[in-house]
C-alpha cells in the first residue's frame, strides 16, 4: 500500500484537475524544494522533493496523459536527479522555475 | 479544510500539519477587502495586541491604506486543504473576491521568521501585477504576517 503526502488527491481529485492544473502542482513543490535547497533545511528539501515526486507519478498514472509520458517521465528524472542525485543534467532554479512559470500561467487562465 | 476566524493553537496546528504533509500546511489567506498599495512601504498599526511589524528594522506605528485605516481583524484563512486551489474555492464560495485570496504555506515547527512561506500557484495574478507564486507586493506579505500571527496562539 502507498504512502501518500497528498493522501485526498491520490483517492481522486489530482485526476479532476486539468494536466496545466497538475504540472503547476508539481512545480509548486518543486519550488519549495529549490527554496529549502538554497537555505540548506535538508529534511524539509527531502519531504517537498518526495511530495514532488509523488504528483509526478500520479501525472503519469493519469490515463488522459497517456500521450505526454515521454515528458513526464523525463520530467521525474530530472527531478530525482536534481534532488536526490548529482545534478547531472544540470538543473537549476532559473530553469527550474522558466519550465514551470508557463504551466502555471496556463492553469490560472479561467 | 478548517475555516479560521478565531485563533487556532499552535499544538493544533502541528497536529493537523502532522496528519498532512508533516512539515507544513496550506492556507489561503484574506487580508480585507483593500487593494494593495503600489509602493514598496510597509505601514502597519499596532491593534488588539496583533504586534508591530517591523519595515527594515523600524516599528512604524501607523497604518494608511487607502483611504482608512485597516481593520487586521477582518483577515480570515483557510488551512487544511492538499491544494491552494481548493481552499481558494471555498472561500469564493462564501462570498470572497479571487483578488484578495493569496496562498501561503504555514511550517508551525520553524522559527517564526521562516514559518510563513508565500508560494502558491494561486498567487499569479499578472493583472495585478504579480508575476510569480510568491505575493510580490511587500504590504500584502506584511500585511498577510500580522493576521496569521494573530490566528495563531502561540
Amino acid at each position: 500500500m502507498t504512502n501518500y503526502h497528498h493522501k485526498k488527491l491520490a483517492q481522486g481529485r489530482w485526476f479532476e484537475l486539468t494536466f496545466f492544473e497538475q504540472m503547476a502542482n508539481i512545480g509548486s513543490e518543486v519550488n519549495r524544494a529549490v527554496n529549502w535547497q538554497q537555505k540548506n533545511k535538508k529534511d524539509l528539501l527531502q519531504s517537498a522533493a518526495e511530495r514532488a515526486l509523488e504528483l509526478a507519478d500520479l501525472t503519469i498514472s493519469d490515463k488522459r496523459n497517456i500521450h505526454r509520458l515521454r515528458e513526464l517521465t523525463r520530467l521525474r528524472e530530472v527531478i530525482a536527479d536534481c534532488f536526490f542525485g548529482d545534478n547531472i543534467y544540470g538543473s537549476s532554479p532559473q530553469n527550474w522555475h522558466s519550465y514551470f512559470f508557463a504551466f502555471n500561467y496556463a492553469a490560472r487562465l479561467n | 479544510m478548517q475555516l479560521i476566524k478565531n485563533k487556532i493553537s499552535l499544538n493544533d496546528l502541528k497536529n493537523l500539519v502532522a496528519k498532512g504533509f508533516g512539515d507544513f500546511i496550506k492556507a489561503v489567506v484574506e487580508p480585507g477587502s483593500q487593494p494593495a498599495k503600489n509602493d514598496d512601504k510597509a505601514l502597519y498599526v499596532e491593534k488588539n495586541n496583533i504586534p508591530h511589524v517591523a519595515n527594515g528594522g523600524a516599528i512604524v506605528e501607523k497604518e494608511v491604506w487607502g483611504t482608512g485605516s485597516v481593520d487586521v481583524d477582518k483577515g480570515i484563512m483557510v488551512i487544511d486543504a492538499e491544494l491552494h486551489a481548493d481552499e481558494e474555492a471555498f472561500l469564493l464560495e462564501n462570498g470572497s473576491k479571487q483578488e484578495y485570496l493569496w496562498g501561503i504555506n504555514i511550517y508551525p515547527a520553524l522559527e517564526k521568521a521562516d514559518r510563513i512561506e508565500f508560494d502558491s500557484m494561486i498567487n499569479l495574478k499578472p493583472s495585478q501585477g504579480n508575476r510569480s507564486r510568491s505575493v510580490e507586493n511587500k504590504n500584502i506579505q506584511e500585511k498577510i504576517i500580522i493576521i496569521v500571527k494573530g490566528l495563531i496562539d502561540d
